[in-house]
C-alpha cells in the first residue's frame, strides 16, 4: 500500500502545472488585491485625511499632523449629545434584540427537520428585502392617524395621537426590526450546539425550567450570545438611516453627522475624522468580542 | 441507594421533586406555550410592515394612512390620461425605470465578477497554506460586520481623491471609471459581495469529499477536467447561492451605492431614499413592492430549480 501512495504521490508531481507553493497565492491574489485595493487602502486614507488640513476647495487637502478636526468634534456640545445618544442606541438595540430574539432562537432550535428549516427560513427572509424599505414600512403603521392607532383605538388602549413616529421610540422599533435577524440566527446557532441530552439530564436532577435555562442553556449558549451582541452592536454604530427615516431629523445620530460632512457640509476631513471615531468603538467592540471568545468562533 | 435507583427508574413519578422547585422555576413550568407565543408574536412583527407596505400600494390615499379604497394607479396609471389624474404608475415613471435598469446592471456585473474572484480566494483559503491568508480571512470579517457608512465615506474618498490624480498626474484618464458615477459602484459592490460570497464557497468546499477528486485523478483526468467535471459540480449549488446573496445585496445596497454614485446616476434604492424624504405617498409603497417581488421571484425560482435554502 505505501508503495502505491508512493506511485500516486510520484504520477500527482508530474500532473502539476504550477507548484503547489504557489497556486495559494495565485487564488487569492484577486481577491487579495480588491480588498486590498478597495477596501483596506480607502481606510487607511481615511484615517491620513483626517490629520490633513482642508483649504478653501473642498479636494484639495494637504496633508499633515493636525488633530485639529479632532478637538473640534468634541468641543461642539451638539458632537457629545450625539455621541451619548449613538452609544444609548447601540445600548439599548443589543439588550433588546437579545431579550427579543433569544426567546424565539430557542423555540426554533427545539423545532426538528423540516420545521426547523421553515422557522430559520422565515428569519432570513427579511435579509433579502431592502433594509430602507423595511424601515419605510414602519410610516404607515406608527404614523399618527396610521394603523397602530387605529387598532389601539379600536381597543380602547389609547385615544388621541399616538405620537410615536418622529421620536426615539420610533427609531428604535426600527433599529429592532431591522437588526434582529443579525441577533437571532447567530443564537440559534449557538443554541442549537448545545446537545438535547443535557437538558434531559437536567430535568431527571431535579432541575425546574427556570434552573435550566440559568444553568445549561444560557452558560452553554454565551458564544452564540456574544456573535450576536457582536453582529448586531458594530453596524449599529454607523446607523443613520433608521434614525433618519423614523426620526425624522430630530433624531441626530453619530451617523448623521458623518452622513451630513460628505453630503451638505462639504467638509471631508472632518467627515473622516468623525467616521475615524466611529471605527475605533467598533475596533473596541471587536477587541472585547475576540478577548470574550477568542478568534476560532469568529 | 434506594434513592438513586428510584431516580433512574424510567417510569419514575412525574412530579418527583417538584416541591423544591423555587418561585421562577414554578413561573416557568408552562414555559413552552409562552415561547410559542412570543416566537408567534415576533414572526408577526417581522412580517406584518411588509404585509402593510404592500396593501398600502394599493390605496387610494395619498398620505398613506388610512385605507381609502383600491386602486391600481400607483403601478399603471397613465399619465394625465384622465381629467383628475394626478398621479404617474411607476410603469410610466421613466426616471424609476432608469433606476430600476441600472441597479439591474450595477447587480449582474458585480455578481458575476464578485464570484469569479470569491470562488477563487475560497479555494485558496481552504485548501492551501500560505502565510498571509489570515489576513484575507481577516480583512473579509471585518468587511462583514464594519458599519456600511465608513466604508462608504472611506471608498468615495479614495475614488475621488484617485480621480483627480490621476487627472493631473497622467494624461490618459482610464474612461474616468474612478470619477463616482457607475463603475464606482460597481467596484464598491464586488469589494462588498466577496465576503459574502467567501462565506458560502468556503462551507461548501470545507464539507467536500476530497476522494472523489483522488478518484477522477486516478482514473486519469487531468487537473482542468477534475475541477470542471467533478469538484464544479459539486459546489455549484454553493455558487447559486452566493450569486443570489451577491444579487440581493448589490440590488438592496444602499449606504455604499449613496455615497460613491456621484451626481448623475440613481439606483433604485437611491431613488427611493430621495423619494422618502420628500414625504411618504403610495408611490413608495409600489416601486417597494415590485423591488421585493422582483427579489422574491429570482429567489423562489432558484429554490424550486435548485434547493438554495439548503446551502445557504
Amino acid at each position: 500500500l505505501a508503495e502505491v501512495a508512493v506511485v500516486r504521490e510520484e504520477a500527482g508531481k508530474h500532473r502539476r502545472y504550477i507548484p503547489r507553493n504557489l497556486a495559494g497565492p495565485l487564488l487569492v491574489s484577486p481577491m487579495a488585491f480588491w480588498m486590498l485595493a478597495f477596501f483596506l487602502v480607502p481606510l487607511i486614507m481615511i484615517v491620513l485625511y483626517s490629520f490633513g488640513t482642508q483649504s478653501v476647495y473642498q479636494t484639495n487637502v494637504s496633508l499633515g499632523f493636525d488633530t485639529e478636526w479632532y478637538s473640534r468634534i468634541f468641543s461642539e456640545a451638539a458632537n457629545r449629545k450625539a455621541f451619548l445618544l449613538t452609544a444609548e442606541m447601540v445600548v439599548l438595540n443589543t439588550v433588546g434584540c437579545l431579550i427579543v430574539g433569544y426567546p424565539l432562537a430557542y423555540f426554533i432550535s427545539v423545532k426538528s427537520g423540516r420545521r426547523k428549516t421553515l422557522f430559520v427560513l422565515l428569519v432570513m427572509l427579511p435579509f433579502w428585502t431592502s433594509f430602507l424599505i423595511r424601515t419605510y414600512a414602519w410610516i404607515s403603521i406608527l404614523g399618527n392617524g396610521g394603523i397602530l392607532e387605529g387598532w389601539l383605538n379600536a381597543l380602547g388602549l389609547h385615544s388621541g395621537d399616538l405620537d410615536v413616529m418622529y421620536t426615539q421610540k420610533a427609531v428604535y422599533i426600527g433599529l429592532i426590526y431591522d437588526y434582529l435577524p443579525f441577533m437571532v440566527l447567530p443564537l440559534f446557532v449557538g443554541i442549537e450546539k448545545i446537545h438535547k441530552s443535557l437538558y434531559e439530564a437536567s430535568k431527571d436532577l431535579g432541575a425546574g425550567k427556570w434552573t435550566t435555562l440559568m444553568k445549561v442553556t444560557v452558560p452553554l449558549s454565551l458564544p452564540g450570545i456574544f456573535a450576536g451582541c457582536m453582529l448586531t452592536a458594530v453596524p449599529t454604530t454607523g446607523e443613520f438611516v433608521i434614525p433618519a427615516i423614523l426620526g425624522g431629523g430630530k433624531v441626530v445620530v453619530w451617523g448623521w453627522l458623518i452622513y451630513e460632512e460628505f453630503t451638505s457640509g462639504r467638509n471631508w476631513p472632518m467627515g473622516s475624522a468623525l467616521s475615524n471615531v466611529l471605527l475605533l468603538v467598533m475596533l473596541g467592540i471587536i477587541v472585547l468580542y475576540i478577548k470574550a471568545v477568542g478568534t476560532e468562533e469568529f | 441507594m434506594s434513592d438513586e435507583a428510584v431516580a433512574l427508574t424510567p417510569g419514575m413519578p412525574a412530579n418527583r421533586g417538584k416541591a423544591h422547585l423555587s418561585l421562577w422555576d414554578r413561573i416557568m413550568r408552562h414555559s413552552d406555550i409562552g415561547i410559542a407565543t412570543w416566537a408567534i408574536l415576533v414572526y408577526v412583527f417581522f412580517y406584518l410592515p411588509i404585509v402593510v407596505l404592500v396593501i398600502f400600494s394599493f390605496n387610494k390615499q395619498t398620505l398613506n394612512l388610512r385605507w381609502e379604497g383600491f386602486t391600481f394607479d400607483w403601478y399603471i396609471a397613465k399619465p394625465f390620461s384622465r381629467p383628475d389624474q394626478k398621479v404617474i404608475g411607476v410603469i410610466h415613471d421613466t426616471e424609476l425605470i432608469t433606476a430600476f435598469i441600472t441597479s439591474l446592471e450595477i447587480a449582474i456585473i458585480s455578481t458575476l465578477v464578485s464570484v469569479a474572484i470569491g470562488v477563487l480566494g475560497s479555494f485558496a483559503l481552504v485548501r492551501f497554506e500560505f502565510r498571509t491568508k489570515t489576513v484575507w480571512d481577516g480583512l473579509n470579517y471585518t468587511k462583514i460586520i464594519i458599519a456600511e457608512i465608513v466604508a462608504g465615506v472611506s471608498t468615495l474618498l479614495f475614488f475621488t481623491t484617485l480621480n483627480n490624480w490621476l487627472d493631473q498626474n497622467v494624461g490618459f484618464d482610464f474612461f474616468n471609471i474612478f470619477q463616482p458615477g457607475f463603475w464606482t459602484v460597481v467596484i464598491a459592490h464586488i469589494a462588498w459581495n466577496i465576503p459574502f460570497v467567501v462565506v458560502i464557497i468556503r462551507a461548501r468546499l470545507l464539507g467536500f469529499d476530497r476522494s472523489i477528486e483522488e478518484a477522477g485523478a486516478d482514473l486519469g483526468a487531468n487537473p482542468v477536467s477534475v475541477f470542471f467535471r467533478i469538484t464544479l459540480p459539486v459546489i455549484f449549488p454553493g455558487i447559486l447561492a452566493a450569486s443570489l446573496l451577491a444579487f440581493t445585496l448589490s440590488f438592496d445596497d444602499f449606504v455604499t451605492t449613496f455615497f460613491v454614485i456621484g451626481q448623475n446616476y440613481n439606483t433604485l434604492p437611491v431613488k427611493i431614499w430621495s423619494m422618502v424624504r420628500m414625504g411618504i405617498t403610495p408611490e413608495i409603497n409600489a416601486i417597494s413592492t415590485f423591488m421585493m417581488a422582483f427579489s422574491m421571484t429570482i429567489i423562489i425560482f432558484l429554490e424550486l430549480k435548485a434547493r438554495v435554502s439548503e446551502v445557504l
